[in-house]
């Protein structure tokens, strides 16, 4: 306590005589520092507008450009993302020749008694059917003709109903027994002998 | 601020701070005068003006007056101490101590204490003021003062 009661009184005995010094006045030319000094104010005050404008721009496009940047982007994500979405399953269809003859040939055929036989085909999976493959019926057709694509005859006696004649089946209807002549049809002739015979009547 | 409200407010710096800026900018050069004229000069260019503008032309006036004495002749700086140094008249009348003596004492001092003394004693500067002028905290300011107080005493013969 006592040193410090000491050492506050030093420091006021020094402080007063550094106190009892000032400064010397400063040498400087008044006016033509308040000239120099309005001059540097009044840049600044020109400079100050310009520059808050070009600042101003700066930094609107340099704020805005990448948030813009990084919707373009989003956006353009999201569209390709429904597109692949939407888009319908590509189908792909691969040419395999198989041979039956050969098929048949290199696998034994299994023992229908002892193995249950897998269904095949139903409703929904009518590719499997070995009789509506593509390739198959495409050499079919290749080979007899249109013809080929009839449907296959069905097993048993069962008649077969057609809702729509044939154009066979409709020639033999004609009276006259035109039917007889087999595709031999002159269209004025049979007219004309049609009208005459006075079948009509 | 206006240019003419800056102006005025130089001039009120000028007078009030002008003689102690250039004892400050004395210790690095003998172009003090120059020193404070700058500051001012690029204190009116200032937009904002700063928030403590006596601190920051402490700032200036000291990177100024080292620029200057790295730049130019540098001739003996006890001697421009002395020179920006003048007796008050006294009631108690003559002082003990020497402009000269108390130069020599001043020039004995570290750098830094000195800075913080002249700052605080013929700049009227607060604790806070000079820390924000010298880039210091304020506790390293206080105990540069009280050592430069200290030296000071010793250098002067001062007792208690």
């Amino acid at each position: 306590m006592l040193d410090n009661t000491n050492k506050q009184a030093g420091d006021d005995s020094i402080e007063q005589l550094l106190g009892s010094f000032s400064p010397a006045p400063v040498e400087i030319d008044r006016d033509q520092l308040m000239f120099a000094a309005g001059v540097r104010a009044a840049q600044a005050a020109a400079e100050l507008p310009a520059l808050t404008l070009g600042a101003r721009i700066g930094n609107r496009v340099r704020d805005r450009i990448w948030p813009a940047l990084a919707m373009v982007s989003t956006a353009a994500a999201l569209i390709l993302a429904v597109i692949a979405w939407r888009r319908p399953e590509r189908v792909v269809v691969v040419d395999r020749l198989v041979t039956e003859q050969i098929a048949t040939n290199a696998v034994p055929p299994p023992s229908h008694d002892s193995v249950p036989q897998p269904q095949l085909t139903d409703d929904k999976t009518p590719w499997l059917d070995p009789a509506m493959n593509y390739v198959r019926r495409r050499e079919a057709v290749l080979r007899d003709g249109p013809d080929a694509l009839s449907p296959p005859p069905l097993a048993g006696d069962v008649p077969v109903s057609r809702a729509i004649p044939t154009q066979r089946e409709l020639l033999r209807e004609l009276p006259g027994g035109f039917g007889l002549q087999k595709y031999q049809i002159d269209s004025e002739a049979w007219w004309q002998s049609w009208l005459n015979s006075g079948e009509r009547l | 601020m206006s240019p003419e409200e800056k102006c005025d407010r130089l001039a009120l710096l000028l007078s009030q701070h002008g003689g102690a800026l250039a004892l400050f900018a004395a210790q690095w050069t003998d172009a003090a005068d120059d020193c404070v004229q700058e500051a001012l000069i690029r204190l009116a260019g200032q937009a904002p003006w700063p928030d403590n503008a006596v601190a920051w032309l402490y700032r200036v006036v000291k990177n100024q007056a080292i620029n200057q004495a790295r730049s130019g002749d540098r001739r003996r700086r006890h001697e421009g101490l002395a020179s920006r140094l003048r007796q008050e008249a006294s009631e108690t009348g003559e002082s003990p101590v020497d402009v000269g003596v108390l130069a020599a004492a001043l020039e004995g001092l570290e750098p830094a204490q000195r800075e913080v003394l002249v700052a605080k004693v013929w700049g009227k500067l607060t604790l806070e003021q000079i820390a924000e002028a010298l880039s210091s905290s304020k506790s390293t300011v206080h105990r540069r003062y009280e050592a430069a107080l200290a030296a000071m005493r010793e250098k002067l013969g001062v007792t208690c």
